[in-house]
């Protein structure tokens, strides 16, 4: 508990305006999308610039009290939860962008959403690759912390691969950069690797540095509706071997279809085998031709039915019904388990199909969607938690489907991290691969930043439970 | 006894309606990057969408567990503008909107949440009830029509609602609001004493009087477009009454339902079988609220525009930025009427933030916060002014968007595009 003297302090470091300290507000900081664990933290500060944050470090760092930077709030692992209380630091309005053709990159303040970043560039011609769903929302220092993905990914890798420089507020109250604002760097250890990624558990970023791109000469945008996971599987599998090298290859399942003509009012195919969509920037030809080697894939393996966007409103519609795809649960239950594996390549389909066994052998609700193009699933679940056997065969379904990951050669984690969520499984993960060492030297690593654990304690496998 | 059993019954219905609506919220965040008064706000956590729809689920569950009194929702409920862009980009279909007009319904029939109740919102409900119009100037609004021809005996009527003829006024005190301070404002003293004399005084005093000028001229070209196509309709003057829009918007439901059947009978009374509406917000509150408190069978409500003759008009050349309004692009039932009438004649551009995401001018919010309005309509005005399109007129099709964004940049109410491009008169 703050005492009065201590957010006297805060206040004077960061400014009355920037304070909240009502339960309203502060339960809006409570926690983060989809996953409804919360935690109240005891004070909320709007961040207006890095002096300000390096003030308010200040304080927290000689009280030990824990911090949480917030950007928008999206994340579905616990990540954003102020476990520990504390303080909360809202970095939503630290939002300038600059562009510079001439260096081939943006430079951009922790707030600003990864849409306001790839909007600023598209005025220049240029566009910000890493596209997580959530783009409207998520904010660079978010996406910097998660080390986000998105659509795009499957041709372009995520932030990590576009991250230059780092500008940070260290937990004492330092400031400190990282990186270089240049294409390559070989000044010392890859720090800029270690803090992306970090889930917020090393420093604080206020800015960042990022490469961007021309942006492609025109885009298609096509999907095809399969009768059977097997053929949808096999039609991802076929566009990676035969060369396609498509802008982005996604799914989504039945669920997510039927979910997004629910609530939009659609008629799309609800099909067994659910949607493959794709983006092709092809260039020369027509549109016929530049999207005949797909076509072909889809017939093929049997496509129920193949719609190619004529406009800018349909090709808004299918990237919609993958969108919603992701959050099919939360219209139907008031329990929802964020899923995130990923897989080889080589074992996509056998991934699709094995969550569709463990849907039907534990009797769950599940709505698989996911960005096919690089082995990464989001098999959403859904139960009502106040059902204590569905809750409970929710749990073991999410369990299960993250150690077929595992087994499968993959990953608990594709994109959307650690948090609270999955602390146990990381430690899993490590030791089923042998790389239990691994989690000792990422303590180590935390130690060296934040020797007296404030930022963001009890998360990404470093909590006091598995200390 | 029994008022008292209804009320609890209905607090009961308004609760399910919120837990309804909000309890698909997964706190996503979408929502917010839509929300015109988040950025607006500074980024406060609850004055946006999601804000509104979490506190939405919070008020439910201090209902469930008795204690309604601790959760604080006013500044959040109020704050919202009515516009609905939330919905439209939410994945589980949750419509913060609602989640506040229901909330603002709450707030204002709960005992327990009287003190969250803002005066300025009981001052204008208490001018509607007392006077039939939010700023007591009934009288004020019929002027404009004064020397006109109307058809007492048509079974046509032509309902202003007022909207435009309170815009001037409307302004006028949320600018006296902003230059003062709402606390040592006369305006202040006004709303905490709930005097109309007072009120009406200062919203005479505090007219602006370039928005009033330019809403009568507004409404002087509605009526002869719509004679000029032939339309022969009745004009009820300063006995129009005001369609109650506030007492609803500002959750005061059971003066609405009251006030609304005043209003429908007066309709019934005088044999009106076609109503002629001319602004969205009036047209929403006849064809969409109306029908669920008040009798309004047998009436015809049509928006002006779909009775202009279109053979009477030629094509112009000229560019128009169209800034449409929220109530006919994303909320209830959609309308491209001005948009369809404006293409008609000109050449009609959108800015980026268009159709279901387009963004409000502000006004719904104006006279409950002058200062998150302002700052709203400065944003769409930018929006207006840096969108690629060289020589083009601003156009809107609302009063209350002509009225906020006329502030900031330069914008043509509709009337005045479909006026110029007559061709024939009669």
């Amino acid at each position: 508990m703050l005492s009065k003297d201590v957010i006297n302090e805060l206040s004077s470091a960061a400014g009355q305006e920037n304070v909240f300290t009502d339960t309203s507000r502060l339960s809006i900081y409570s926690r983060g999308s989809i996953d409804s664990d919360s935690s109240l933290p005891e004070i909320g500060i709007r961040a207006t610039g890095e002096d300000q944050i390096s003030r308010i470090m200040k304080v927290a760092y000689r009280h030990s009290i824990p911090v949480v930077a917030r950007g928008g709030g999206s994340s579905p692992t616990g990540a954003v939860v102020p476990r520990k209380g504390g303080i909360v630091i809202d970095m939503r309005g630290m939002n300038r962008i600059s562009v510079s053709i001439e260096n081939g990159y943006v430079e951009a303040q922790a707030g600003a959403t990864l849409e306001e970043v790839d909007a600023e560039c598209r005025r220049a011609g240029f566009f910000f690759p890493p596209d997580p769903s959530s783009v409207s929302v998520a904010t660079v220092g978010g996406a910097i912390n998660e080390n986000s993905g998105g659509m795009r990914c499957a041709r372009f890798g995520v932030v990590k691969d576009w991250v230059l420089k780092l500008n940070t507020v260290m937990p004492d109250g330092r400031k400190l950069s990282f990186g270089e604002s240049t294409y390559k760097n070989r000044a010392g250890y890859n720090m800029v690797g270690i803090i992306v990624g970090s889930e917020g558990t090393l420093c604080l970023v206020t800015s960042a540095v990022l490469k961007i791109m021309p942006l492609p000469a025109g885009l298609v945008r096509m999907a095809g509706f399969f009768d059977t996971l097997e053929d949808a599987g096999e039609t991802i599998f076929s566009i990676r071997r035969e060369g396609v090298n498509p802008y982005i290859l996604e799914f989504a399942d039945m669920e997510g279809i039927k979910a997004a003509n629910s609530i939009r009012g659609w008629n799309y195919p609800e099909a067994e085998g659910g949607m493959v969509l794709v983006d092709l920037d092809i260039t020369g030809g027509d549109r016929e031709s530049r999207t005949r080697k797909v076509r072909e894939i889809f017939a093929r393996n049997s496509a129920r039915e193949v719609v190619v966007a004529e406009d800018a409103s349909k090709e808004a519609e299918l990237f919609e019904i993958r969108r919603i795809a992701f959050a099919a649960p939360g219209k139907l239950f008031t329990g929802f388990i964020d899923g995130d594996i990923v897989v080889p390549l080589s074992r996509i389909k056998e991934a699709i199909v094995e969550v569709a066994a463990i849907r039907s052998e534990h009797g769950v609700y599940i709505a698989t969607c996911g960005h096919a193009g690089d082995g990464n699933l989001h098999p959403q679940i859904g139960a009502d938690r106040d059902d204590t056997d569905a809750w409970k065969r929710a749990l073991e379904a999410s369990d299960e489907i993250n150690r077929m990951a595992i087994r499968l050669g993959g990953s608990i984690s594709g994109e959307h991290g650690i948090g609270t969520q999955k602390q146990q499984l990381l430690v899993e993960q490590f030791r089923e691969r042998d790389q239990s060492d691994v989690l000792f030297l990422m303590k180590e690593v935390k130690k060296a930043f934040d020797s007296r654990n404030i930022m963001n304690p009890g998360k990404f496998g470093l909590g006091e439970e598995e200390t | 006894m029994k008022v008292a059993q209804t009320q609890h019954s209905r607090l009961d219905e308004l609760m399910e309606l919120l837990d309804s609506e909000s309890k698909k919220c997964i706190s996503c965040g979408f929502c917010d990057s839509v929300c015109p008064t988040y950025a607006a706000s500074g980024y406060d956590p609850v004055i946006t969408a999601r804000g509104r729809a979490q506190l939405g689920r919070k008020l439910y569950e201090g209902y469930e567990e008795g204690a309604l009194d601790e959760v604080s929702v006013s500044d959040s409920f109020y704050s919202c503008l009515g516009c609905h862009a939330c919905v439209h980009v939410c994945p589980t279909g949750v419509d913060a909107g609602r989640v506040s007009e229901i909330g603002r319904m709450i707030v204002a029939s709960s005992e327990s949440l009287k003190q969250q109740r803002k005066a300025e919102a009981g001052m204008i409900v208490h001018a509607v009830v007392k006077s039939g119009n939010p700023l007591g100037l009934a009288k004020e609004c019929s002027k404009w029509a004064e020397g006109l021809a109307f058809n007492d005996g048509s079974d046509t009527l032509l309902y202003t609602g007022s909207m435009y003829q309170l815009m001037g006024y409307s302004a006028g005190l949320s600018s006296m609001r902003r230059r003062f301070g709402n606390r040592a404002s006369a305006l202040g003293l006004a709303m905490t004493s709930r005097s109309v004399t007072a009120l009406r005084f200062l919203s005479r005093r505090a007219v602006d009087k370039d928005i009033n000028s330019a809403m009568v001229g507004s409404l002087l070209r509605i009526y002869h477009l719509l004679r000029n196509s032939g339309v022969e309709f009745d004009y009820l003057g300063s006995d129009e009454p005001y369609p109650g829009t506030f007492l609803y918007d500002l959750g005061y439901e059971a003066s609405f339902r009251t006030y609304a059947r005043k209003v429908s009978s007066k309709f019934r009374e005088k044999r009106y079988r076609q109503i002629v509406t001319v602004d969205p917000h009036t047209h929403r509150m006849l064809t969409e609220i109306y029908p669920l408190y008040a009798d309004m069978s047998g009436i015809n409500v049509k928006y002006y525009l779909d009775l202009i003759d279109s053979s009477k008009l030629g094509r112009n050349g000229r560019k128009i930025m169209f800034h449409e309004p929220c109530l006919f692009s994303m909320s209830g039932s959609p309308y491209d009427g001005p948009k369809r009438v404006l293409g008609n004649v000109s050449d009609v551009k959108l800015p980026s933030r268009s159709g279901k995401r387009t963004h409000c001018c502000g006004g719904p919010v104006e006279l409950i916060d002058g200062d998150l309005a302002a700052s709203v309509s400065e944003k769409r005005a930018r929006q207006l002014e840096e969108a690629e399109c060289n020589g083009c007129e601003t156009v809107t099709a609302c009063p209350v968007c002509y009225s906020n964004l006329s502030g900031t940049t330069e914008v043509k109410d509709i009337s005045q595009i479909l006026s110029e491009a007559v061709t024939s008169v009669p």
